[in-house]
């Protein structure tokens, strides 16, 4: 098991890598030059001078692999570079806003787990019901409705109509509700369907009518017994969604004004911020591989088969 | 035995039915039913898969629904009970084993866990104790090392062991009848005479009355006092084993005994197959279901089910279902004459 997450992290190192190497070339394929964007308010035109002294600055005149070396290098003692845009060290940026989308995706991964199997197994236990209809109308419901659309919604009605929750901010717990919910419903759909069909899988095995015969309660062969065993596909699902969820947030965070990295992302996109947007990148993209490891780890704690 | 004769029987089964609804179709999967079982008496169920034995034997146990019919077990109306009723008899007073212990026990829990379970539930015993008793159970089944085995999970456990840990399962609370459906049918050949063996051996052990379900009329010969054929969703012929062997009065229990290969078989003989396939319970021939591959039937056979009537010559409580003469002078006359045409 130790060996095995010790693998997994080293095998880290080239994805990153690969990262890093990405971003940085679409970065330098793109239009739009940081340095002209810095030096357009001047009427004329930037001096020449000037625009060399500060590409010089910035590394900009290096060679295109050599400024990718002095990217990682630096990368790895934890200098992501400067903003071009506030003048701030990327790292410190990144780490201001990490806390508010962490809370987001992590608050929207608790909801989307607690409802999508909930949904599922009250789905799968009283199948062909009333029951079953209204969770999997519930999660055709998150599945087909855009994320935006939804979160734009929920702002109308909720914020601005009955004034339950602020419709911008990134303060508080309430500002953290709405965005929360709209990410952890949406999400929940599939998760709800897959467990509806691991779990009606599951209760048709003999191990469900041996958990019968042996005298247990209808909620303990649900709980005890059948969940465990419907969960493990569910977990490959939860690891996947972590995806869709980061890209998520980047979403929610527009639409309900908050703080964090798609924020961050996004200005830095519309600034041409370069350093600012490989950083981010570089560290959602970390993030999501770091989260996949640690799905993977956990299958063997729900299934004894699997040895790491 | 003979107390049992007497005595009111432990086990009673009337007339049970179980009905399924396949679509549209009614399916009709146990057909009237009817056997007794007395105290540490050993009763073995015959018949070809889709005869509905193994459906008899979840009905019962209410792990199917009846539709129809009495199951009264040690002087209670077990189809009155509800769910909650219904528990406290499964695991408890009645235990079950299964065919594939393979399929049988849960993957992700381990065995001592699993075999924990009833004890927590029908004896309120604490962990501790249950885990004791988790592992003179598996020791008692003959499992090697059974306290460094509890915790495995039972991936890491031969077939054979898996049904030696079912079987501990099934007898953790002493129960008064194991119902065992074709519990050697998944293992290997060497394997079988030894679970074959465990059953027997606790049965005596713990004087309890044991259900062998199985296709295989060997693995019931060598345990029974009894036997119940079952053929379509009905019994066919029952009766003391020995009368049933000697005498075997209904032709599907005759196909039955036919088809096994003997040894002391004169050479060139044939190996005599029931023609056919086994019933399917969704398209059973009207009146007598085994009438499609019966070498004797006629056109009587097809008007309706024949009841179980006493074999004339039998032995006391042999019985069989079929509107031919039945005596051995007859089986007799008819073989000699098959065999001339």
């Amino acid at each position: 098991m130790g060996a095995y997450v010790v693998r997994r992290l080293v095998a880290v190192i080239p994805i990153m890598l690969g990262v890093a190497l990405i971003a940085f070339l679409l970065l330098h394929l793109a239009p739009g030059d940081p340095i002209s964007l810095l030096v357009s308010n001047f009427d004329q035109g930037a001096p020449p001078d000037l625009v060399n002294q500060l590409r010089e600055r910035y590394g900009l005149n290096d060679p295109l692999w050599l400024q990718y070396v002095h990217y990682v290098w630096d990368a790895v003692r934890g200098d992501l570079g400067t903003s071009i845009f506030t003048g701030r060290p990327v790292t410190q940026m990144i780490l201001d806003a990490a806390p508010y989308t962490a809370a987001l995706a992590g608050a929207s991964i608790v909801i989307a787990v607690v409802l999508g199997v909930t949904l599922g197994v009250v789905a799968a236990v009283r199948r062909g019901t009333w029951w079953d209809n209204a969770s999997i109308g519930v999660s055709l419901f998150g599945l087909s409705i855009p994320q935006f659309w939804f979160g734009m919604m929920a702002v109308l009605i909720f914020a601005v109509n009955l004034h339950w929750f602020p419709s911008s901010g990134s303060g508080s717990f309430s500002h953290l509700v709405l965005p929360a919910l709209v990410l952890g419903i949406s999400a929940s759909a599939a998760i709800a369907r897959l467990t509806r069909s691991a779990m009606l899988e599951v209760l048709g095995e003999q191990y469900i009518v041996t958990a019968r015969a042996k005298g247990l309660r209808e909620v303990t062969i649900i709980s005890g017994h059948a969940l465990k065993n419907a969960f493990i596909p569910v977990l490959t699902l939860i690891g996947l969604q972590f995806g869709r969820l980061l890209g998520g947030t980047v979403i929610m965070e527009t639409i309900f004004n908050r703080q964090g990295l798609g924020t961050l992302m996004l200005t830095s996109i519309t600034r041409s911020d370069f350093p600012l947007l490989q950083g981010t990148l570089m560290v959602v993209a970390a993030v999501y591989v770091l989260l996949n490891i640690a799905v993977d780890v956990s299958y063997a704690w729900f299934d004894p088969r699997v040895r790491l | 035995m003979t107390s049992s004769i007497m005595a009111p029987p432990l086990l009673d089964v009337r007339d049970l039915r179980t009905e399924f609804t396949r679509g549209k179709r009614k399916v009709l999967a146990v057909d009237g039913v009817s056997f007794s079982l007395g105290v540490g008496e050993v009763l073995g169920v015959v018949g070809e898969s889709g005869s509905g034995k193994s459906v008899t034997m979840l009905s019962l146990m209410g792990l199917e629904r009846p539709t129809g019919g009495s199951v009264r077990f040690d002087g209670e109306e077990l189809l009155d009970l509800d769910e909650a009723g219904m528990r406290r008899i499964r695991g408890n007073r009645i235990g079950m084993i299964f065919q594939d212990p393979m399929k049988s026990l849960n993957p992700v829990l381990t065995v001592g866990r699993q075999l924990m379970e009833p004890l927590r539930v029908h004896r309120q015993l604490d962990r501790r104790a249950a885990r004791k008793r988790a592992v003179e159970l598996l020791a008692m089944v003959g499992i090697p090392g059974a306290a460094l085995r509890v915790d495995d999970y039972p991936h890491q456990f031969s077939g054979g062991m898996r049904q030696r840990v079912m079987i501990a399962m099934a007898l953790s609370c002493e129960p008064a009848v194991l119902i065992a459906d074709e519990p050697t049918t998944a293992l290997d050949v060497t394997v079988q005479a030894q679970i074959l063996e465990l059953i027997g051996s606790m049965q005596r052990e713990l004087g309890m009355a044991v259900i062998i379900v199985s296709h295989d009329l060997g693995v019931v010969a060598g345990m029974a006092d009894r036997i119940c054929v079952m053929y379509g969703g009905r019994v066919v012929e029952s009766g003391r084993v020995e009368d049933v062997y000697a005498l075997p009065s209904h032709p599907y229990t005759r196909g039955l005994l036919g088809s096994i290969p003997r040894v002391e078989v004169e050479r060139g003989s044939r190996l005599e197959a029931i023609p056919g396939s086994p019933p399917d319970l969704t398209r059973l021939p009207s009146g007598c279901a085994f009438r499609d591959r019966c070498r004797f039937a006629t056109g009587t056979c097809a008007l309706e089910a024949p009841p179980l009537v006493d074999v004339p010559g039998g032995g006391g409580g042999h019985s069989a279902a079929c509107v031919l003469d039945v005596t051995p002078e007859a089986w007799r006359a008819r073989t000699t004459t098959a065999e001339v045409a």
